[in-house]
C-alpha cells in the first residue's frame, strides 16, 4: 500500500510541477500581457503533452521533473529575485520568445553546422578507415606511421585554425579541415590497429580460400573494424562539436557557434543564452542520427557481451 | 603411392620467436614446433592426430593446410608439392571463424563463391540444403551470435561440405562445443562422412580426446616430443556406432591401449613437472 502511494506521488511530481509553472506564466500574462508570455507557454505545455503521450515508450516523466523543476527555478529567479540586471540574466521565457522570432536564422544555423559536421565526419571517415585500412595491412607503413599519428593526433586540431583559415580559400573550407583532421587521427589510429589485430581463425580462414586483396579488404576487414569505428565515433562526438563551435566562433558567418559569438559580441545575452539551447538541439539531433545508423550498421554485433 | 592422399616427409617447423627469427635452438618446451614428421594418409581415409598440447598437432595441420611453409622437408598432395592454401582443402577451425557480420546463410554462401561461381538463386538453395543437413533449417537468417557454440559449429561444417572441397581439416572442431553438444556433433559427421559412399573425402582431424578419435577414425597418429610417436589402426568396422561399438572386445583393449600411451607419466607430463618445479 505504502509502495503504491508513493509511486502515484512519483507519477504526480512533474505534472504538480507543470500546473504551478502554469500558474506562474498565467500571474505573468497578468502584468506583461498574452503576446510576449504565449511562446513560453506553447513551449510549457507542449512539453507536458509529449510526456503524457511518450509515458509508455520511454521514462519521460524522470526528465520531466529536472526540466520542470529547472525550468520553474529560472522563473522564478529572472523574473522575481533578479529583475535588475535582467539583460544578463534573461528570463525563460524571453529566451523562448527568441526562438519564436529567430526561428528561421535558427534552422539555418542548425543547418548549417549539421552539413559541415557530417560533411567534416564523412570526410574523417572515408580518409581514416581507407588509410586505416592500408597501413594496417603494411607492417612497415605501419611502424613507420605509428608513432608519427601518435604525436599529430594528440595535437588539438583548434591549433591548425588560424592557419588554415590563412591557407585555404574561405572560412568555411578552413572549419571542414579543422573538423576532419581533428576527427582523421583516432579513426585512423583505430582502424589500423583494429586490421593489423585481425583474429587469427579468420584470418586463417580468409587465407584457406585464397580470397583476393580487394575481398580481404572490403569484405572481412572494413566490415571487421566497424563497432571499433563506431566506438572511436561516440567517443570523439563531443570533441567534435567541440572543434565545430570552435571553428565556427573564429571566423565563419554561419552555423550555432557564430550565432552564439555573433550576439556575445553585441552582449545580446537573451540570444545568446537561446544559442546554448540550440547547440543543445544540434548535440541531440546528431546523437540520434548516429544512433540510429549505429543501429543499423551494427545488427550484427551481441550487445549484451560487446559494449557498443 | 598413387593412393596417398596427403604425404609428408621429412618435415620440420618452427614458429618464429617474437622477435620474428626462427630460432636454433632444440628446446622442447616451445610448442608447436615438428621434426622430421613422415606419414600418409590414403584417398578417403579418416585419420586423427592426437596428443597434448603443445606437441605439433595444430601445426602439422596448418602446414598441410598451406597455412604456414615447413622450415624443411615436403609435403604432398596427390603426389603434388603443396604451395600455400588452396581451394582443394576446407578447413574447420575450434572457434569456428565464421564472419559475424554474415547471416548463417551468407557465411555459408562466401564459401561456395569461393569455388564455384553460381545464380543468386542457386547459390541461396545450395546453401539452404547444406545447412539443412547439418540439422539448421530454418536458421539461415540468423546471426553467429544469436547461435550457440554447437550451431555456430555445425554453420562452419555446412560451410565445409559446400565448398565440396576432396580434402578435409579439422583442427579440434568440438574443443570449444560443450559436451552435449560435442556428442551430437560427433554423431552428425559420423553420418555425414559415411553417407558419401561415392567419393569418400579424405580426413585429417586433429583432437585432444581419445574417445572422439575412436569412433572417428580409420587411424590414429599419437604425436609426443615432435613426432609421431604411434601409429594405430581403429580395429571397429564401419559404419559405426556410438552404441554398438562399446559393446565390442576390440574397442576396449584399443581404448586402453591409447589412455596408456596418452597419460603416460615417464613422458610429456613429467616434463612439465619439471618445468614447474624449475619455476618454484
Amino acid at each position: 500500500m505504502k509502495i503504491k502511494i508513493s509511486s502515484i506521488l512519483y507519477r504526480t511530481i512533474p505534472h504538480i510541477l507543470f500546473v504551478s509553472l502554469l500558474v506562474l506564466s498565467l500571474l505573468q500574462v497578468h502584468t506583461k500581457g498574452l503576446k510576449p508570455m504565449l511562446p513560453f507557454i506553447v513551449l510549457v505545455a507542449g512539453l507536458e503533452v509529449l510526456s503524457i503521450l511518450l509515458y509508455k515508450k520511454w521514462e519521460i516523466p524522470a526528465i520531466m521533473d529536472i526540466i520542470f523543476t529547472f525550468i520553474t527555478a529560472w522563473f522564478v529567479y529572472a523574473n522575481y529575485l533578479n529583475t535588475r540586471v535582467a539583460f544578463l540574466f534573461p528570463a525563460p521565457n524571453v529566451v523562448v520568445e527568441i526562438f519564436w522570432g529567430d526561428v528561421l536564422l535558427i534552422i539555418k544555423s542548425i543547418v548549417s553546422s549539421f552539413k559541415l559536421l557530417v560533411l567534416g565526419f564523412f570526410i574523417a571517415i572515408v580518409l581514416g578507415v581507407g588509410f586505416g585500412l592500408i597501413c594496417g595491412n603494411v607492417k612497415r607503413l605501419r611502424n613507420m606511421l605509428l608513432p608519427v599519428a601518435e604525436i599529430l593526433s594528440a595535437i588539438p586540431a583548434l591549433v591548425y585554425a588560424p592557419y588554415a583559415i590563412a591557407v585555404l580559400p574561405s572560412f568555411w573550407a578552413a572549419g571542414l579541415f579543422v573538423i576532419s583532421s581533428g576527427l582523421f587521427w583516432p579513426i585512423f589510429i583505430n582502424t589500423m590497429k583494429t586490421v593489423s589485430n585481425l583474429d587469427k581463425e579468420l584470418y586463417d580462414y580468409t587465407r584457406t580460400l585464397k580470397l583476393s586483396k580487394w575481398d580481404l579488404l572490403y569484405r572481412v576487414m572494413l566490415p571487421y573494424c566497424t563497432p571499433g569505428l563506431f566506438n572511436t565515433l561516440t567517443m570523439q562526438i563531443s570533441s567534435a562539436f567541440m572543434l565545430l563551435i570552435g571553428a565556427e566562433m573564429m571566423g565563419m558567418t554561419s552555423g550555432v557557434g557564430w550565432y552564439v559569438k555573433y550576439y556575445v559580441d553585441f552582449s545580446v545575452y537573451k540570444k545568446v543564452l537561446a544559442g546554448f539551447i540550440t547547440i543543445g538541439i544540434l548535440v541531440s539531433i546528431v546523437n540520434a542520427c548516429m544512433t540510429l545508423v549505429k543501429r543499423r550498421a551494427l545488427v550484427w554485433v551481441d550487445t549484451k557481451r560487446q559494449n557498443i | 603411392m598413387s593412393s596417398d592422399k596427403i604425404r609428408l616427409e621429412n618435415v620440420s617447423f618452427r614458429y618464429p620467436d617474437e622477435a620474428g627469427k626462427k630460432n636454433d635452438k632444440k628446446d622442447a618446451a616451445v610448442r608447436g614446433q615438428i621434426e622430421n614428421l613422415s606419414f600418409t594418409v590414403k584417398e578417403g581415409e579418416f585419420v586423427s592426430i592426437i596428443g597434448g598440447s603443445g606437441c605439433g598437432k595444430s601445426t602439422t595441420l596448418s602446414l598441410i593446410a598451406g597455412l604456414n611453409k615447413p622450415d624443411s622437408g615436403k609435403l604432398y598432395i596427390d603426389d603434388k608439392e603443396i604451395d600455400g592454401p588452396g581451394k582443394d582443402r576446407g578447413v574447420v577451425f575450434q572457434h569456428y571463424a565464421l564472419f559475424p557480420w554474415m547471416r548463417a546463410r551468407r557465411n555459408v554462401e562466401f564459401g561456395i563463391r569461393q569455388v564455384r561461381k553460381l545464380e543468386r538463386k542457386e547459390l541461396r538453395a545450395t546453401a539452404e540444403r547444406y545447412l539443412d543437413i547439418v540439422g539448421l533449417k530454418g536458421e539461415g537468417n540468423k546471426y553467429p551470435y544469436q547461435l550457440s557454440g554447437g550451431m555456430q559449429q555445425r554453420v562452419s561444417i555446412a560451410r565445409l561440405l559446400a565448398m565440396q572441397t576432396d580434402i578435409l581439416l579439422m583442427d579440434e572442431p568440438f574443443g570449444a562445443v560443450d559436451a552435449k553438444n560435442r556428442v551430437i556433433l560427433q554423431d552428425l559427421l559420423l553420418r555425414l562422412l559415411e553417407k558419401d559412399t561415392e567419393k569418400k573425402k579424405t580426413v585429417v582431424f586433429v583432437t585432444h580426446d581419445i574417445d572422439e578419435a575412436i569412433l572417428l577414425s580409420d587411424r590414429i597418429l599419437f604425436m609426443k616430443g615432435r613426432k609421431i610417436y604411434r601409429e594405430l589402426t581403429v580395429p571397429l568396422p564401419h559404419p559405426r556406432d556410438r552404441e554398438l561399438i562399446v559393446t565390442s572386445k576390440h574397442y576396449h583393449e584399443f581404448r586402453k591401449e591409447l589412455f596408456a600411451l596418452f597419460y603416460d607419466l615417464d613422458g610429456e607430463d613429467r616434463y612439465e613437472n619439471k618445468n614447474i618445479e624449475y619455476f618454484i
